[in-house]
Protein backbone atom coordinates (compact mmCIF):
# COMPACT_ATOMS: atom_id res chain seq x y z
CA UNK A 1 0.00 0.00 0.00
CA UNK A 2 1.15 3.62 -0.47
CA UNK A 3 -0.08 6.53 1.75
CA UNK A 4 0.98 9.82 0.34
CA UNK A 5 0.80 12.73 2.57
CA UNK A 6 0.37 16.41 0.52
CA UNK A 7 3.36 18.78 0.71
CA UNK A 8 3.27 20.46 4.08
CA UNK A 9 1.40 24.06 3.92
CA UNK A 10 4.35 26.20 5.63
CA UNK A 11 6.49 24.35 2.29
CA UNK A 12 3.66 25.18 -0.14
CA UNK A 13 3.36 28.79 1.19
CA UNK A 14 7.13 29.18 0.98
CA UNK A 15 7.42 27.98 -2.22
CA UNK A 16 4.51 30.34 -3.74
CA UNK A 17 6.23 33.35 -1.71
CA UNK A 18 9.51 32.30 -3.85
CA UNK A 19 7.46 32.23 -7.39
CA UNK A 20 6.54 35.50 -6.10
CA UNK A 21 10.37 36.64 -6.15
CA UNK A 22 9.97 37.52 -2.43
CA UNK A 23 10.98 34.39 -0.30
CA UNK A 24 12.12 37.31 2.48
CA UNK A 25 8.23 37.66 3.62
CA UNK A 26 8.16 34.31 5.08
CA UNK A 27 6.82 34.37 8.11
CA UNK A 28 9.08 33.16 10.97
CA UNK A 29 7.03 31.15 13.45
CA UNK A 30 8.25 29.86 17.02
CA UNK A 31 7.98 25.92 17.17
CA UNK A 32 5.08 26.19 20.32
CA UNK A 33 2.95 28.20 17.65
CA UNK A 34 2.31 25.15 15.17
CA UNK A 35 -1.38 24.28 14.92
CA UNK A 36 -0.53 20.94 16.55
CA UNK A 37 -1.16 17.62 15.93
CA UNK A 38 -4.12 16.54 13.52
CA UNK A 39 -6.31 13.33 14.29
CA UNK A 40 -8.82 13.43 11.68
CA UNK A 41 -7.06 10.39 9.77
CA UNK A 42 -6.99 8.16 12.66
CA UNK A 43 -10.46 8.35 12.89
CA UNK A 44 -12.20 4.56 10.74
CA UNK A 45 -13.38 4.92 7.56
CA UNK A 46 -12.05 8.08 6.66
CA UNK A 47 -9.43 8.36 3.67
CA UNK A 48 -5.43 8.00 5.34
CA UNK A 49 -6.82 6.04 8.30
CA UNK A 50 -4.88 3.26 7.03
CA UNK B 1 -4.26 -2.82 12.85
CA UNK B 2 -1.08 -0.53 12.33
CA UNK B 3 -1.97 3.43 11.82
CA UNK B 4 -0.01 6.46 10.06
CA UNK B 5 0.18 10.14 10.65
CA UNK B 6 1.14 12.88 9.53
CA UNK B 7 3.40 14.69 11.59
CA UNK B 8 3.22 18.60 11.39
CA UNK B 9 7.42 19.50 11.54
CA UNK B 10 8.76 20.32 14.58
CA UNK B 11 6.51 17.80 16.66
CA UNK B 12 8.79 15.36 18.83
CA UNK B 13 7.94 11.81 17.65
CA UNK B 14 8.52 9.78 20.80
CA UNK B 15 9.17 10.81 24.58
CA UNK B 16 12.92 11.22 25.09
CA UNK B 17 14.97 13.40 27.82
CA UNK B 18 13.45 16.89 28.13
CA UNK B 19 10.41 16.22 25.50
CA UNK B 20 8.28 13.87 27.80
CA UNK B 21 4.93 14.94 27.08
CA UNK B 22 3.10 16.47 23.41
CA UNK B 23 5.15 13.64 21.72
CA UNK B 24 3.46 11.56 18.86
CA UNK B 25 3.76 8.67 21.07
CA UNK B 26 2.49 10.01 23.94
CA UNK B 27 -0.52 11.50 22.60
CA UNK B 28 -1.42 8.51 20.46
CA UNK B 29 -0.76 6.29 23.73
CA UNK B 30 -3.34 8.88 25.43
CA UNK B 31 -5.87 8.15 22.35
CA UNK B 32 -6.21 4.73 22.81
CA UNK B 33 -5.86 4.38 26.11
CA UNK B 34 -8.44 2.00 27.99
CA UNK B 35 -9.44 0.93 31.58
CA UNK B 36 -9.35 -2.80 29.86
CA UNK B 37 -6.02 -4.53 29.72
CA UNK B 38 -7.37 -6.22 26.81
CA UNK B 39 -8.19 -3.50 24.72
CA UNK B 40 -5.17 -1.00 25.90
CA UNK B 41 -3.16 -0.23 22.69
CA UNK B 42 0.50 1.00 23.90
CA UNK B 43 1.98 2.42 19.82
CA UNK B 44 5.05 1.96 18.57
CA UNK B 45 7.09 4.13 16.03
CA UNK B 46 7.84 1.75 12.89
CA UNK B 47 10.28 4.47 12.20
CA UNK B 48 11.93 7.92 12.20
CA UNK B 49 11.69 11.39 11.44
CA UNK B 50 14.08 13.58 12.34
CA UNK B 51 12.53 16.42 14.38
CA UNK B 52 12.01 19.00 11.96
CA UNK B 53 10.52 17.01 8.75
CA UNK B 54 6.99 16.98 8.52
CA UNK B 55 4.73 14.38 6.43
CA UNK B 56 4.14 10.15 7.14
CA UNK B 57 5.10 8.32 9.86
CA UNK B 58 3.91 4.56 10.33
CA UNK B 59 2.89 3.47 13.70
CA UNK B 60 1.84 0.35 15.15
CA UNK B 61 -0.65 -0.81 17.71
CA UNK B 62 0.94 -3.62 18.70
CA UNK B 63 4.49 -5.66 18.89
CA UNK B 64 3.47 -8.10 16.33
CA UNK B 65 3.04 -5.42 13.73
CA UNK B 66 5.91 -3.74 14.77
CA UNK B 67 8.20 -6.41 14.11
CA UNK B 68 6.57 -7.40 11.19
CA UNK B 69 7.06 -3.49 9.87
CA UNK B 70 10.63 -3.21 10.92
CA UNK B 71 11.41 -6.09 9.11
CA UNK B 72 9.89 -4.56 6.01
CA UNK B 73 12.15 -1.07 7.09
CA UNK B 74 15.77 -3.34 7.76
CA UNK B 75 15.61 -5.23 4.53
CA UNK B 76 14.53 -1.76 2.73
CA UNK B 77 11.37 -3.04 0.95
CA UNK B 78 9.70 0.35 1.86
CA UNK B 79 9.97 3.02 -0.39
CA UNK B 80 10.11 6.13 0.82
CA UNK B 81 9.86 9.56 -1.24
CA UNK B 82 10.67 12.93 0.13
CA UNK B 83 9.86 16.32 -1.00
CA UNK B 84 12.52 19.24 0.13
CA UNK B 85 13.19 22.87 -1.04
CA UNK B 86 16.91 23.66 -1.71
CA UNK B 87 18.65 26.40 -2.01
CA UNK B 88 19.71 27.69 -5.51
CA UNK B 89 18.14 26.33 -9.01
CA UNK B 90 19.43 22.52 -9.49
CA UNK B 91 20.77 22.41 -13.73
CA UNK B 92 20.08 19.24 -13.92
CA UNK B 93 16.47 17.36 -14.18
CA UNK B 94 17.31 14.01 -12.29
CA UNK B 95 20.58 12.64 -10.67
CA UNK B 96 21.80 10.48 -7.90
CA UNK B 97 24.13 11.05 -4.86
CA UNK B 98 25.89 8.16 -3.70
CA UNK B 99 29.22 9.89 -1.00
CA UNK B 100 29.48 7.88 1.65
CA UNK B 101 28.33 9.05 4.79
CA UNK B 102 29.89 9.34 8.34
CA UNK B 103 29.91 11.57 11.52
CA UNK B 104 31.74 14.53 10.88
CA UNK B 105 34.79 15.12 12.69
CA UNK B 106 35.81 18.30 11.99
CA UNK B 107 33.18 20.11 14.00
CA UNK B 108 32.20 19.70 17.82
CA UNK B 109 28.31 19.03 17.08
CA UNK B 110 28.06 15.43 17.86
CA UNK B 111 24.98 14.81 15.83
CA UNK B 112 26.68 16.25 12.60
CA UNK B 113 26.73 13.53 9.79
CA UNK B 114 29.06 14.14 6.78
CA UNK B 115 30.38 12.87 3.70
CA UNK B 116 33.08 10.53 4.49
CA UNK B 117 36.44 10.40 2.43
CA UNK B 118 37.44 7.71 3.81
CA UNK B 119 35.20 4.47 5.19
CA UNK B 120 32.05 5.54 6.37
CA UNK B 121 28.63 3.90 5.22
CA UNK B 122 27.08 3.45 1.39
CA UNK B 123 24.70 5.89 0.97
CA UNK B 124 22.56 6.58 -2.19
CA UNK B 125 19.49 9.05 -3.04
CA UNK B 126 18.20 9.55 -6.05
CA UNK B 127 16.22 12.75 -6.73
CA UNK B 128 14.22 14.49 -9.47
CA UNK B 129 13.24 18.14 -10.23
CA UNK B 130 9.49 19.02 -9.51
CA UNK B 131 10.07 22.53 -9.77
CA UNK B 132 12.70 25.33 -9.90
CA UNK B 133 11.12 28.86 -8.36
CA UNK B 134 13.75 31.90 -8.43
CA UNK B 135 16.41 30.89 -6.98
CA UNK B 136 14.71 27.27 -5.20
CA UNK B 137 14.28 24.22 -6.31
CA UNK B 138 11.24 21.69 -5.08
CA UNK B 139 13.23 18.15 -5.69
CA UNK B 140 11.59 14.44 -5.32
CA UNK B 141 14.11 12.48 -2.99
CA UNK B 142 14.29 8.79 -2.60
CA UNK B 143 16.54 7.55 -0.13
CA UNK B 144 17.66 3.83 -0.87
CA UNK B 145 19.40 3.53 2.39
CA UNK B 146 18.89 4.87 5.24
CA UNK B 147 21.58 7.02 6.68
CA UNK B 148 21.55 9.19 9.63
CA UNK B 149 20.37 13.11 8.17
CA UNK B 150 21.17 11.22 4.67
CA UNK B 151 18.77 13.68 2.17
CA UNK B 152 20.38 16.83 4.10
CA UNK B 153 23.36 15.88 4.11
CA UNK B 154 23.52 14.45 0.12
CA UNK B 155 21.85 17.59 -0.77
CA UNK B 156 24.59 19.91 1.16
CA UNK B 157 27.02 17.89 -0.58
CA UNK B 158 26.14 18.81 -3.84
CA UNK B 159 25.56 22.82 -3.29
CA UNK B 160 22.24 22.72 -2.58
CA UNK B 161 21.75 22.83 1.20
CA UNK B 162 17.88 22.27 1.81
CA UNK B 163 15.76 25.80 3.00
CA UNK B 164 16.17 26.77 6.80
CA UNK B 165 18.30 23.34 7.78
CA UNK B 166 20.59 24.86 11.08
CA UNK B 167 23.02 22.30 10.94
CA UNK B 168 23.91 21.69 7.39
CA UNK B 169 22.37 25.15 6.04
CA UNK B 170 24.38 28.42 6.30
CA UNK B 171 26.25 27.75 9.15
CA UNK B 172 26.48 24.92 11.84
CA UNK B 173 26.32 27.92 14.70
CA UNK B 174 22.63 28.26 14.00
CA UNK B 175 21.85 24.75 15.20
CA UNK B 176 23.94 25.69 19.01
CA UNK B 177 22.25 29.19 18.93
CA UNK B 178 18.90 27.19 18.42
CA UNK B 179 19.10 24.53 20.73
CA UNK B 180 20.25 27.73 23.14
CA UNK B 181 17.18 29.98 22.32
CA UNK B 182 19.60 32.54 21.30
CA UNK B 183 19.11 32.27 17.40
CA UNK B 184 19.88 35.72 15.90
CA UNK B 185 17.90 38.15 13.39
CA UNK B 186 20.62 37.64 10.79
CA UNK B 187 20.66 33.46 11.38
CA UNK B 188 17.06 33.55 11.05
CA UNK B 189 16.83 35.83 7.84
CA UNK B 190 19.82 33.36 6.64
CA UNK B 191 17.87 29.93 7.53
CA UNK B 192 14.37 31.53 5.45
CA UNK B 193 12.33 29.21 7.82
CA UNK B 194 11.72 28.27 10.81
CA UNK B 195 12.21 24.66 10.28
CA UNK B 196 13.95 22.39 7.11
CA UNK B 197 12.16 22.16 4.46
CA UNK B 198 11.99 18.41 4.40
CA UNK B 199 8.37 16.31 4.06
CA UNK B 200 7.86 13.01 3.92
CA UNK B 201 5.51 12.64 0.87
CA UNK B 202 4.58 9.15 0.38
CA UNK B 203 5.50 5.36 1.91
CA UNK B 204 5.33 2.02 0.03
CA UNK B 205 5.13 -0.91 2.02
CA UNK B 206 3.00 -4.69 2.38
CA UNK B 207 0.48 -4.32 4.43
CA UNK B 208 1.47 -6.57 7.42
CA UNK B 209 -2.41 -8.13 8.00
CA UNK B 210 -3.76 -7.86 4.90
CA UNK B 211 -0.35 -8.43 2.64
CA UNK B 212 -1.00 -5.51 0.23
CA UNK B 213 1.81 -4.07 -1.84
Amino acid sequence: MTVVAPLAADMAEFLEHARLRRPEAMPWRAPDSRSGLDFSALDEGKPGSE
Amino acid sequence: MDRLRQQAGGDDLAPAGRFLYGTLISILASRYRSDDPEKDVIPHLCHRLDRETSGVVVCSKNDDIRHKMGKQFEGREVNKTYLAIVEGEMESDDGAIDFSIGRDTSTPVQVKMGVARHGGQHALTRWSVRERAEGFTLVECKPLTGRQHQIRVHLAAIGHPIVGDKLYGPDERCFTDFIDGQLSADAKKALRMDRHALHAHAIEFEHPVKRRG
